[in-house]
């Protein structure tokens, strides 16, 4: 009986000092433009020449004029806004976007 | 008489492991606010709000109608004074998240469930030992901006998304929130070369 009444008090211990959801990092912008665009995720180079790869999920917002547009409305060479999180998939640190706004298709040169 | 001393000794050793752990825990992992609250500190938390509420508030009702401009005024407070935590359509912005307690989704049945009395309440008077201020000022127009803001809290879980836009450009901004906006559009609109320099409105002001 003493043993069960420590192991409760054990577990109530371990709910207030053990929280286990963490939130998510920082946000980063990312002004480019889109090289590759896949439903699952974006390549794109920055204005200084830095490229990166951003995860799309069913939560991440892609907007064009502030109206929700769906993924497959991103297309290599339109210039975007990313807005995006940084996060751990299996130990791997990956940027995944919560919102990427859409603006013009750059010139075909 | 025995058995009074066996229990008082498991008290002390239970308490002792249990101080142990809690003291293990703050010098390894420090107190973060990065991590959620555990499920005993959001009850007890969530009965001391309630608790904390004046009797002669929770039941009452918000005596303003929700006409059109009730609704604008507490649209144009929210975007003002409270987005920077709870966002513009109440799901709690990023600052708002990091907090401890973490600002609620106002979405959410937990606040929807709230009286307006216990909204009302809340937003004059705070909430101890979170981020949330109070906002009351004692005057009968401060108390009427705060039941425009309980109505426009209900409107939360069904808000037009032309309406989170038009917040969008009353959420209060630095100058260089502003430049960055301003450059985003420009980008956005393809525009090339050195940026010129944005012009910075002048600061707007809301009175609570």
């Amino acid at each position: 009986m003493a043993r069960r009444r420590l192991l409760a008090i054990f577990a109530v211990f371990a709910l207030v000092v053990l929280p286990l959801r963490a939130h998510p990092g920082h946000e980063h912008k990312i002004l480019g433009t889109v090289s590759m665009a896949a439903p699952d995720h974006v390549m794109l180079k920055d204005r200084a020449g830095n490229d990166y790869t951003v995860h799309i999920n069913g939560q991440t917002k892609v907007l064009r004029a502030k109206k929700v547009v769906p993924v497959s409305d991103i297309k290599a060479g339109m210039r975007v806004v990313v807005t995006a999180v940084t996060e751990k998939v299996n130990n791997v640190e990956r940027m995944r976007a919560t919102t990427i706004e859409l603006g013009t298709t750059a010139p075909a040169k | 008489m025995k058995g009074l001393v066996r229990a008082a000794l498991l008290i002390v050793v239970v308490i002792g492991i249990g101080g142990s752990l809690l003291a293990y825990s703050v010098v390894r992992r420090g107190l973060s606010t990065r991590v959620a609250p555990s499920l005993v500190e959001e009850r007890i938390a969530r009965a001391m709000r309630r608790l904390a509420t004046p009797s002669d508030l929770r039941g009452k009702v918000n005596p303003l109608e929700a006409k059109s401009e009730v609704l604008s005024d507490g649209l144009a407070h929210f975007a003002d004074h409270c987005a920077v935590c709870h966002a513009n359509d109440g799901s709690g912005s990023p600052m708002g998240k990091s907090l401890y307690p973490p600002a609620p989704d106002m979405r959410a049945a937990r606040t929807q469930q709230l009286s307006d009395g216990e909204l009302f309440a809340i937003i004059e008077n705070g909430i101890r030992l979170t981020g949330m201020p109070a906002w009351g000022n004692g005057t009968p127009e401060g108390e009427a901006s705060s039941w425009a803001l309980v109505h426009f809290i209900r409107r939360l879980p069904r808000l037009p998304p032309e309406d989170v836009t038009r917040m969008e450009a009353l959420n209060p901004k630095s100058p260089d929130e502003f430049r960055e906006e301003e450059e985003e559009r420009r980008f956005l609109a393809g525009e090339t070369g050195a940026a010129s320099p944005v012009p910075v409105p002048e600061k707007r002001t809301h009175h609570h």
